[in-house]
């Protein structure tokens, strides 16, 4: 039971020294808000600019929206590009990962530590980045100030949204393992199409039919949806465009969704990563130096 | 053989090199009051003529690879001066790179999506090499170090004993005129490491006024090919000769060593012969091992005369010639073992 | 050509051939530099659509997500370029080559601007397909003529970053990362400059070559309200062209005369 405990702790310390290889604070702090901050900010710009084009169509709390579901993705996103970004440097730059793999600690549970380290990351990112919305944007108070945060479904869906990003993360960083360095970009092309699938700005009643059905079998639409609504409180019944196939659900049905998908994305972490690892391993891409 | 009325190869004056430590990282706990600069290179003067296959030996963190780095242009000196072929590798630097080239063993550089013959090529077009010459070339170099096989395999999937040799053909196939090898046959295979010293010296004898610089940890490699030999550590040229010289210097005593058939004849009091400093003796069953220091190598004549003539039978007579080895241990105080002596901050700071 | 020019010349040459040998080769390039980037486009066509916004906006989108390909190649391909380099052990056999490190960037440039043109190239095809982009130009010289001076523009900048870059060592990586969000931002990957922010704000963007070139390519395409009139917008670009250039090689000079005296050119792992 040590032996585990003991390469999570190594690997998480590990990926938080490599993470905040900074000369100085400052910019480490300015590159966890900056980043994060400007993504948001551009969605806002584009809020504007439609209100600008096509008149008062565009309803006020399609801000508060985009505003808070990008957050939230940001943590999916750290997440998920630094899993395979650490199989990527690992193996490329460190030129440790094959190390690792001999070493007698669980090869999964190093990269679970690693994951740990960008969690850590990606949340306080969020937080800021929604602390940044709160001060800039009247619309953000308002939506967040009306019921205030739900605390309790907010640690329900980050539980559980936790073992969601670790097996995505899994998933990618599996791949990774027979990909070169260009991994990441397939890392961040995943990224985008999970972007568009789980409705981060935009309701998913927008997409085709056909494409919902994809939506909806994401952990990750319901995952945004309870963190809007444990943020925000429920979408307001006066805003038809924002209301999405989901808007009627119970928070109790979407925690119990979003653990039922979370689950299966486990189980196919868990076989992918094990097929991806064997494959490695077979190919000799563990070791396997690209370069350009 | 060095051509002698010509500006030297490769000229340094006390030429030195620090590398300031690195800072400690934030929120750690703040440097210690140690040195704050590391002397890599401390005043070394050498002088290597056109010609010459000149060598630098000594262990790890002696220095070698930054001699060579300030030598090739890549980091300037701190204090002193160092020129290549007449021209000075701080302010005539565009002049010097056209006449070099390079190659350090266990590096792997190259593109891992291109393969042998494409990264090679590569490497000599920016040397203004026609593509013509550059594939004559690489085609002869890849048969040098049996890697012709290899020629359109993919750099990625090469071993790294591979990607030394491509490393090495890289730094011929610009036909440079002063070549710098450092360490050029670490990690490789004996009868690799073989051909690739008979290569060398080929080379070298294919035009006079080529030169060459290796850097070798393995004494019998320096031993073998050098024409001269300086050996450097912590920084610092301890001697620079040619081998013959630099192994005599640590022998003032010629030293036989003779087996005797088993007897009493002669071999008890050789000692007392003139111009013999000391004789040792250890007797086995079968033979009688006689080991003499003498003042002057002739004197053997007459340690022979006084064995015959009182009877002894001698089974074999060896001279014992000393090995860089021996120098190095003389020099340093220990052996070519570890690399202890790196660690050891020297200069610099207070 | 005097030797120095053709040094120049086939440096340039001999780099751009991995980049593009690289586009042969990479097997998994069609789906992960070209479908993937499609697919997020389209999140933020339907984010414009959800909020009812007209359907030129869509084609901003696409444009931006074309456009932003070449910055990428910018800051990854370029700015980090030297970085990898040095990584993967090549920069100190450029630096000790005869050859101008300038025609190895070039190389580069040549290298990435080819690579990366095919993907914008799908990346437009497939949104301008998928949403009915309409297209209407002013003129389809105007259109192309900015474009070009966009792209020398952009590729001279990466040049200049390339050596600030490689200065800063490990830090490069992350200022790659952190510069990425606030051009999106600056230059209206999405939207137009001049619609939202303040006219000090986006004239001081225009600095960054994205954004003049964007700006203009908006107008001529869609018509869009713009920072400057176009033909001020090209003149700034070619400005800008001809001034990264001499201070990215200027900045090359003196980078390489400071790596070498702090002996930065050839370490790893830092
Ligand atoms: N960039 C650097 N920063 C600090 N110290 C360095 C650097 N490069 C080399 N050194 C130190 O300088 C010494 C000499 O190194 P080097 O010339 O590489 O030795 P070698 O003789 O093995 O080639 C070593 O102790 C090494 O640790
Ligand atoms: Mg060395």
């Amino acid at each position: 039971m040590t032996q585990p405990l003991r390469t999570l702790r190594l690997a998480a310390w590990l990926g938080w020294q490599l993470e905040t290889n900074w000369a100085s604070p400052w910019l480490f702090a300015i590159y966890m808000v900056v980043k994060p901050v400007c993504g948001s900010l551009m969605l806002v710009c584009m809020f504007y600019a439609a209100r600008a084009a096509a008149g008062a169509k565009v309803p006020a709390e399609f801000l508060p929206y985009l505003y808070v579901s990008n957050a939230c993705f940001g943590l999916i996103g750290t997440v998920m590009f630094g899993l395979s970004n650490a199989v990527v440097t690992d193996r490329e730059r460190y030129r440790m990962l094959k190390y690792i793999y001999i070493s007698p600690a669980h090869f999964r549970t190093y990269f679970l530590g690693r994951g740990l380290a960008r969690a850590l990351e990606g949340t306080v990112g969020g937080a800021l980045n929604i602390a940044a919305g709160l001060l800039l944007f009247a619309d953000l108070r308002r939506a967040m100030g009306g019921e205030g945060i739900d605390w309790l479904w907010l640690v329900v869906f980050l539980g559980v949204g936790s073992a969601m990003l670790w097996a995505a993360g899994m998933i990618l960083a599996g791949a990774c393992l027979n990909m070169s360095r260009n991994g990441m970009f397939l890392s961040e092309g995943i990224g985008g199409v999970v972007y568009l699938l789980s409705g981060v700005v935009f309701p998913i009643a927008v997409l085709p039919v056909w494409i919902q059905w994809v939506s909806r079998a994401l952990p990750t639409t319901y995952w945004l949806e309870g963190m809007r609504r444990a943020l925000m409180g429920p979408v307001p019944a006066d805003t038809p465009i924002l209301r999405g196939p989901l808007a009627d659900w119970s928070n109790a049905e979407l925690a119990g969704m979003l653990a039922l998908t979370t689950a299966g994305l486990v189980v196919v972490a868990h076989y992918f990563w094990r097929w991806n690892e064997r494959r490695a391993w077979r190919l000799g891409k563990l070791e396997e130096n690209a370069g350009v | 053989m060095p051509v002698m009325d010509h500006p030297p190869a490769i000229r340094t004056d006390q030429l030195t090199r620090t590398y300031r430590l690195p800072r400690k990282r934030w929120g750690k706990s703040p440097p210690a009051d140690g040195p704050a600069a590391f002397t890599a290179l401390d005043g070394v003067t050498l002088e290597v003529r056109p010609g010459e296959l000149f060598g630098l030996l000594g262990p790890n963190g002696a220095g070698k690879t930054t001699l060579i780095k300030i030598l090739t242009t890549l980091l300037a000196p701190s204090s002193g001066t160092a020129r290549v072929d007449g021209l000075d590798v701080v302010r005539e630097a565009d002049a010097i790179r056209p006449r070099i080239n390079m190659v350090s063993g266990g590096e792997s550089s190259g593109y891992g999506v291109l393969n042998v013959r494409e990264n090679l090529w590569l490497f000599a077009r920016i040397y203004g090499v026609s593509t013509r010459t550059a594939y004559d070339r690489i085609g002869a170099m890849l048969d040098v170090v049996g890697l012709a096989d290899k020629a359109t395999a993919r750099v990625s999937h090469l071993s790294t004993g591979q990607r030394q040799k491509m490393n090495f053909c890289r730094g011929f196939i610009t036909d440079p005129k002063i070549l710098f090898l450092d360490e050029p046959t670490l990690g490789l295979d004996v009868t690799s490491a073989r051909a690739i010293r008979g290569f060398v010296r080929e080379w070298m004898a294919e035009r006079p006024e080529r030169t060459l610089l290796l850097t070798t940890h393995y004494m019998a490699e320096a031993d073998e090919l050098c024409d001269r030999l300086a050996i450097i550590d912590r920084g610092k040229v301890l001697a620079c000769d040619t081998p013959a010289n630099l192994k005599k210097r640590v022998q003032k005593h010629t030293i036989f060593e003779l087996s005797l058939a088993p007897g009493r004849n002669g071999w008890a009091d050789l000692g007392k012969l003139p111009g013999v400093h000391q004789s040792t003796a250890n007797e086995t069953p079968t033979t009688v091992e006689v080991k003499v220091l003498l003042e002057e190598e002739p004197v053997i004549g007459s340690v022979v005369q006084k064995l015959v003539t009182s009877g002894g039978h001698i089974l074999s007579l060896k001279k014992v010639e000393p090995t860089l080895e021996d120098v190095f241990i003389e020099l340093v105080g220990h052996g070519l073992g570890g690399d202890k002596p790196a660690d050891r901050p020297s200069g610099g700071g207070p | 050509m005097p030797s120095s020019l053709r040094l120049f010349v086939d440096a340039a040459r001999a780099r751009t051939y991995p980049r593009v040998a690289w586009l042969f080769r990479s097997r998994t390039w069609i789906f992960q530099e070209t479908l993937l980037p499609v697919l997020g486009v389209a999140a933020f066509a339907y984010s414009y659509r959800a909020m009812q916004a007209p359907e030129a906006y869509t084609g901003l989108v696409v444009l931006g997500a074309a456009m932003t390909t070449f910055w990428m190649n910018v800051l990854w391909g370029m700015g980090a370029a030297l970085y990898w380099e040095r990584d993967a052990g090549n920069l100190e056999l450029y630096v000790m080559s005869p050859a101008p490190l300038m025609g190895i960037l070039t190389g580069m440039a040549l290298g990435g601007m080819t690579t990366t043109l095919v993907r914008a190239a799908t990346i437009t095809v497939a949104g301008v397909l998928l949403f009915n982009v309409p297209l209407q130009p002013t003129s389809w010289w105007a259109l192309a003529g900015v474009f070009l001076l966009t792209l020398t523009a952009l590729y001279g900048l990466g040049m200049m970053f390339a050596s600030v870059f490689l200065r800063w060592g490990r830090e490069a990586w992350h200022l790659v990362n952190l510069f990425q969000e606030p051009v999106y931002l600056l230059t209206g990957t999405n939207f137009p400059v001049s619609a939202i922010f303040p006219k000090a704000v986006a004239v001081v963007a225009s600095a960054i070559p994205l954004t003049a070139g964007m700006d203009a390519m908006r107008q001529v395409l869609f018509h869009t309200p713009g920072i400057f009139p176009v033909w001020q917008e090209a003149l700034l670009l070619a400005v800008l062209s001809v001034v990264f250039l001499l201070l990215a090689r200027r900045l090359l000079r003196n980078l390489e005369r400071r790596a070498k005296e702090e002996g930065k050119l050839t370490i790893r792992w830092q």
